[in-house]
């Protein structure tokens, strides 16, 4: 084979066709355009849906009869939580002018994604309405007897049914002052300011005797008379090891008690109607004592009954709950 | 008359003089290497010490005549285009010796071992290294064939880690100095700049050091040795990146005593097989020298390879499945239409070597070498804070993470959810099998703090590794006597690394907080404690660093090594006997020194660590024996090593604290070889043994049953490895074809029951205190009934079939080739050839084969557990088959033109795991009477894929 110029080119050539101009693209450039924002959806975007209130789709629900829903209908709320300071998690709520509803979303940082005071349009064809301990849902279709409504927990199904709007004006919390609005179950899943609460002195709280699932459960307030030593908002690990140390000695049953992260129920009284403040262990402001925080500007609780607390109207099995975002909504006037 | 007489006398004496013959000559026929093809117009010039005495050209047919020799020692030198050049030492003794045959080496492309094909895995910081270990293409018969051949099933030489091999620079031995590795990436892209270099094999001695049990290559590094002449050649594959350019120029040494070289190269773009994997690299290497009056000689070489690659990570089966290919990579994702990928290495780390040699006379040699390197070793990844991983294959994004079959999951609720991520991972519905650059960029977008500035979430982290490292050495050789050679010598290392990371990319925000977000979900009340910086955070009144493009956040430290030593090789030389001893001793001492305060460990992050000492020592002996072309030859020695930075201090990300029980490592090896070589046929077998023991690892990774991020300090992991190489190349009677073949069969076991401290990472606490890893030598096989059951005797005891010994990982302990190889006079080359692995391991995770994995949440032991946890998986053998073909052209002698191109795994082999790794997580189960294991990452080996290379050379 006789060498000459005119193959050697060829074979050069082959050479640099054989490369893509794809592939190039980080080798010259390294540079990549900032991605656009999200596309905000508008009212426009569900023309050919049926919008219904929160608080009529939450009509749908018979108690004990957890279904799809197949009509295509949609439902338009503000976030009116937040699982930033963790004590909302895996769900968000919102809520419009007629009522509230959780948002089974399954993702942990959901604020990252579904900020307070923000629009969300949910269409709702597809979930799975239901409720736990009357409080009702929207999840995915459950198969778990323990729950009528699973967490949706997957992105392709979040992005098909749960979509961003725009920032709405700041939610101004429903002020509760009447025991009536609390026990009528007129708020739930709404942000509300309840007015007028007393601290009650009580506490509930579960322990467990293992780091395990299925361990046994330590009750601490079953009876409900008393603080048993629980006076914070809640017990985060640390917090809790420190509990332990000083009252095991005073509870018997905590002999056998794990440090670990609790939620706490801490009762508060307006007129006939208690609501249980339900905080969880791994919340960020666990163990600021009831007694308040004067460098966080957190007053004290637990004397007179000007209290007056904000967050979000939730029941369990006829306890009226109500879950704190964070502490600026706690006020003593 | 008288007169007349006189002068016709001296006349005649002196005509006789000039007139006189010697009986004294050479012949012989110069071959070809390969397949004894007959060479025509070889040069061959005899010289002794006043210089040329005689010189001729060989005929068509190879043969040549010297006559007319006086009796002494010459050394002639045979020349031929396209062979590499052949020096024979002669003995003329009042004969005309017959040499029969003189061998050529042909001096063929053989295709560079880029260290592209090491470009280490991501192993997404679960602890694992996987570092093969090169086999630079010497003419050792092995070497050559496994060196190139094995290479694409990361084959490690004798199943010994990378950090066992000595690569040496200009006599210098320049292994990192924190983690041992050979630095092949330093003059990545530079083959003609260090092409030459003299290796020996395992346990062997070399002239430049005592030496390990792995063999030893000396790079010669110096312009002088680049071989003369100017080279260029445009490669493109299918497997590493799709074009590379490479040239190099080199004077030799020129009359004037100079010489000067130089190398440049590219290499740019993606590959067939593995998508957000490029290159973007560059390489460069200058380098000049003088002779003094061949007595002095100083030397400079200045090199650099600034490398950017993306890299690939390692994924589960169940993904692999899910996408349809065993090349998915998690790394990267879509941005403005362009592949993205989070993690690219991008390193710049040029070297200095300055050299002076001495050598007075020729039974004398010194020379000094000053190596300076220094640079950037940057590896980028995402970081995030209180945000959803953004790894697409986050085992939460998984159908496995929703539903498993059997019921003991406890995931057999979430089916319908299964289903939907089962199909969006299988038709990428909304770019699931990739990172959504778009939705990190939009969290951050939206992440406005309350001055109206967006605090990211989500960022692009460049973790560097950035050394300073010196090396002084002085080396020694005297030939003292007729049989004997001294060599000595003494080396010094100073390194300081400085390990830290910056921030890349807000992806799209303003700033991003330097707090530790995992010492915040266990103390999110104790703001001291998620402080990554303490003195910042006092300075600033409380406040953490809101940091910004190119700002040091997460950790800073110094690791600082020393090291000296000693060296002296006596080599005994006589007749057909060699032996040789060499001894070394050494001091090695190193020490973290911590730039910034963690909050966790206030009082033991800041400032220097306490100092790890080490002796250490080396010591070996061997000797050959030659006979006509045999050679018997042995070598034992015995290692006492001190182990490196890198797995000796606990969690030096955040504290000062020693690993425990840090001692040397013992090794003691050994090899017998026996080497044929004559008339084109080329054997060599051995037998190699090493006893690795008292090494030391260092992992960290999440512990599910702590909750907590944990590391898990690994003593006394001993290993035996023990085998036969076998490398032969036969001539066949049909000119120009021959066989060639390598095989490697070993068994590379652990031996010792290791024994593992296990902490908490963010408090120190101690969970697991020098307790043994019982299961990591080997586990129990029960015999099993007819229904998979396991037996049990009269007491209800499971009954045991064998005991299953542990296996090194992620190298193919049984490896061999078989080729057919045909070269033409007309510098044709082809050749074909087919492999087979097996004995192939997956790299163990200790967690679980500790009894606590073992026997489960309810710790109680039973045979099906430890079966289930215990035991390594076995990759299954495979089947390569390969092929190459190239022709050179030579003009005028002088201009050498070529291409060769190769075809790799020719039948599409996709199955070939070239090794992975265990996951560390444990999942519970419902009964809660055991774990379950996450499922492992495999990395697999290329289908077929080609390397197509055109050269010039003038």
């Amino acid at each position: 084979m006789k060498f000459n110029i005119f193959s050697l080119t060829l074979a050069v050539a082959a050479v640099f066709s054989l490369s893509s101009c794809e592939e190039f693209g980080p080798v010259f450039t390294g540079k990549y355009a900032e991605p656009e924002p999200y596309r905000v959806y508008t009212d426009a975007d569900f023309a050919d849906c049926k919008l219904v209130t929160i608080a009529e789709l939450k009509a749908m629900y018979t108690s004990g009869k957890p279904f799809n829903i197949e009509e295509d209908i949609y439902i338009k709320g503000q976030v009116n939580s937040c699982d930033s300071l963790g004590n909302f998690y895996r769900s968000f709520y919102i809520q419009d002018e007629t009522s509230g509803i959780e948002i089974k979303a399954g993702k942990t940082g959901l604020y990252n994604n579904y900020k307070r005071n923000q629009w969300i349009y949910v269409k709702c064809k597809g979930l799975a309405l239901g409720a736990y301990g009357g409080m009702v849902q929207l999840g995915y279709e459950s198969l778990d007897p323990q729950y009528e409504t699973a967490y949706i927990d997957v992105q392709l199904i979040l992005d098909n049914h749960v979509f961003r709007g725009e920032m709405g004006p700041k939610i101004e919390p429903i002020v509760v002052t009447d025991p009536a609005d609390i026990t009528e179950m007129k708020y739930l899943g709404m942000l509300c300011t309840v007015e007028g609460l007393s601290y009650a002195d009580e506490v509930f709280a579960i322990f467990h005797d293992d780091a395990m699932p299925e361990a046994n459960n330590i009750y601490v307030g079953e009876e409900h008379v008393g603080n048993h030593g629980i006076r914070s908002w809640a017990l985060s690990e640390t917090g809790c090891a420190e509990y332990l140390e000083e009252w095991k000695s005073n509870i018997p049953a905590l002999a056998d008690a794990v440090p670990e992260p609790i939620n706490v129920s801490q009762y508060f009284d307006l007129g006939s109607a208690v609501l249980q403040v339900r905080t969880s262990g791994y919340s960020r402001f666990a163990d600021t004592p009831l007694t308040g925080d004067p460098d966080k500007g957190v007053p004290d609780v637990t004397k007179g009954s000007n209290v007056s607390l904000t967050g979000v109207m939730t029941i369990y099995n006829d306890n009226f709950q109500f879950t704190l975002i964070d502490l600026s909504g706690v006020k003593v006037k | 008359m008288k007169k007349f007489l006189a002068i016709l006398t001296v006349a005649l004496t002196a005509l006789q003089a000039f007139a006189q013959s010697y009986p004294g000559g050479v012949t012989g026929k110069v071959v070809s290497r390969s397949g004894r093809v007959p060479v025509a117009k070889a040069e061959l010039v005899v010289s002794n010490a006043d210089g040329q005495v005689a010189k001729t050209m060989s005929a068509d047919d190879g043969t040549f005549l010297i006559e007319n020799l006086p009796d002494g020692d010459y050394s002639m030198t045979v020349t031929a285009v396209g062979f590499t050049t052949a020096r024979v030492n002669l003995s003329i003794e009042g004969f005309v010796r017959d040499l029969i045959f003189v061998s050529l080496q042909p001096e063929e492309i053989l295709m560079d071992i880029d260290d592209a094909s090491f470009a280490d895995f991501d192993m997404d910081d679960a602890g694992y290294q996987d570092v093969p270990t090169v086999l630079s293409s010497s003419s050792d018969v092995f070497d050559n064939t496994a060196g190139y051949k094995f290479s694409q099933v990361r084959f490690k030489l004798r199943g010994y880690e990378s950090g066992t091999q000595d690569v040496y620079l200009s006599g210098v031995r320049l292994n990192d100095a924190l983690t041992g590795y050979a630095p092949w990436s330093l003059w990545s892209g530079l083959n003609e700049a260090t092409r030459e270099k003299e290796t020996v094999t395992g346990t062997a001695v070399s002239d430049f050091g005592v030496g390990g049990y792995n063999g030893v290559s000396n790079i010669l590094g110096t312009a002088s040795a680049m071989r003369k002449g100017a080279r260029f050649s445009v490669l493109t594959n299918s497997s590493f990146y799709r074009l590379r350019l490479m040239g190099s120029y080199a004077t030799g040494e020129l009359d004037n005593g100079w010489a000067f070289a130089a190398n440049v190269s590219t290499r740019l773009g993606g590959n067939d097989w593995i998508q957000g994997v490029y290159y973007r690299s560059f390489a460069y290497y200058l380098a000049a020298e003088k002779n003094f009056f061949d007595t002095h000689r100083l030397s400079l070489a200045i090199f650099g390879s600034p490398v950017q690659r993306g890299a690939q990570n390692g994924s589960t089966q169940e993904v692999y499945d899910l996408v349809g290919s065993n090349y998915y990579n998690s790394n990267w994702g879509w941005q403005d239409g362009k592949i993205r990928n989070a993690r690219v290495r991008n390193n710049h780390e040029p070297v200095a070597v300055l050299k002076y040699t001495f050598t007075p006379t020729d039974k004398f040699m010194l020379d000094a070498t000053l190596i300076y390197r220094t640079g950037r070793n940057e590896y980028s990844a995402l970081d995030w804070y209180d945000a959803p991983d953004p790894r697409p294959d986050y085992y939460r994004n998984l159908p496995s993470y929703f539903y498993m079959e059997e019921a003991n999951y406890s995931k057999r609720d979430a089916e319908y959810q299964a289903g939907w991520a089962a199909e969006a991972w299988m038709y990428n519905y909304d770019n699931t099998q990739h990172i959504n650059w778009d939705r990190l960029y939009n969290v951050n977008y939206n992440s406005k703090d309350a001055d109206g500035l967006r605090r990211s979430k989500y960022v692009q982290e460049g973790r560097r590794t950035d050394q300073n490292d010196i090396n002084a050495n002085v080396r020694a050789r005297w030939n003292a006597g007729k049989y004997l050679t001294l060599q000595g010598g003494a080396n010094f290392r100073w390194n300081r690394t400085e390990y830290y990371k910056i921030i890349k990319d807000l992806l799209g925000g303003d700033y991003y907080i330097n707090i530790d977000q995992f010492a915040e979900r266990d103390f999110g009340t104790d703001p001291i404690k998620i402080q990554n910086d303490l003195q910042y955070y006092i300075a600033h009144g409380g406040q953490a660093e809101k940091v910004k493009v190119g700002d040091k956040y997460g950790y800073d430290y110094y690791a600082n090594v020393r090291d000296a030593k000693l060296w002296a090789n006596l080599n005994f030389e006589m007749g057909n006997w060699k032996a040789f001893a060499a001894a070394e001793g050494g001091y090695n001492t190193f020490w973290r020194d911590g730039l910034v305060q963690k909050g966790l460990f206030p009082d033991n992050s800041l400032g220097k660590s306490e100092t790890a000492q080490f002796f250490t020592y080396r010591a070996k002996a061997g000797a050959s024996w030659n006979y006509k072309s045999h050679r018997v030859y042995a070598n034992v020695g015995y290692f006492n090593d001190a182990p490196y930075f890198t797995e000796s201090f606990v969690s030096p990300r955040t504290r000062n604290t020693l690993a425990p029980n840090l001692t040397t490592q013992k090794t003691l090896s050994a090899d017998i070889n026996y080497a044929f070589s004559k008339n084109g046929y080329r054997v060599r077998v051995t037998g190699y043994y090493a006893n690795i023991a008292d090494q030391t690892d260092l992992m960290s990774f999440y512990d599910d049953s702590q909750n907590s991020f944990t590391n898990f300090a690994m003593s006394g992991i001993d290993e035996r490895h023990i085998g036969v190489e076998l490398g032969f190349e036969i001539p066949l009677p049909v000119t120009g074809l021959s066989i060639q073949g390598a095989l490697n069969w070993g068994d590379y076991v652990y031996t010792s029951t290791p024994r593992v401290t296990q902490t908490i990472d963010n408090s120190g606490d101690i969970i697991l205190n020098n307790a043994q890893v019982p299961y990591w030598i080997s586990n129990n096989i029960y015999k099993r009934n007819d229904d998979g059951s396991i037996m049990t005797d009269e007491n209800g005891k499971a009954i045991v079939d064998r005991v299953q010994k542990h296996y090194v990982p992620s190298t193919p302990q049984f490896a061999t080739s078989l080729g057919l190889n045909y070269r033409s006079p007309d510098y044709l080359f082809a050749g074909i050839d087919i492999q087979y692995f097996d004995k192939m391991y997956l790299d163990m995770n200790p967690l679980y084969r500790t009894d606590m994995a073992v026997m489960g949440p309810d710790g109680i032991w039973t045979a099906e557990e430890e079966e289930y946890m215990a035991t390594q998986e076995q990759f299954s053998p495979q089947w390569i088959l390969n092929a190459n073909i190239g022709k050179s052209w030579y003009i005028q002698r002088k201009y050498n033109i070529g291409f060769s191109f190769e075809l790799r795994n020719i039948l599409n082999n996709k199955m070939l795991k070239t090794g992975g790794y265990e996951q560390t997580r444990l999942i519970d189960s419902e009964n809660n009477e055991r774990y379950y294991k996450f499922d492992s990452r495999y990395f697999y080996m290329y289908g077929i894929n080609y390397m197509l290379n055109i050269y010039f050379r003038f």
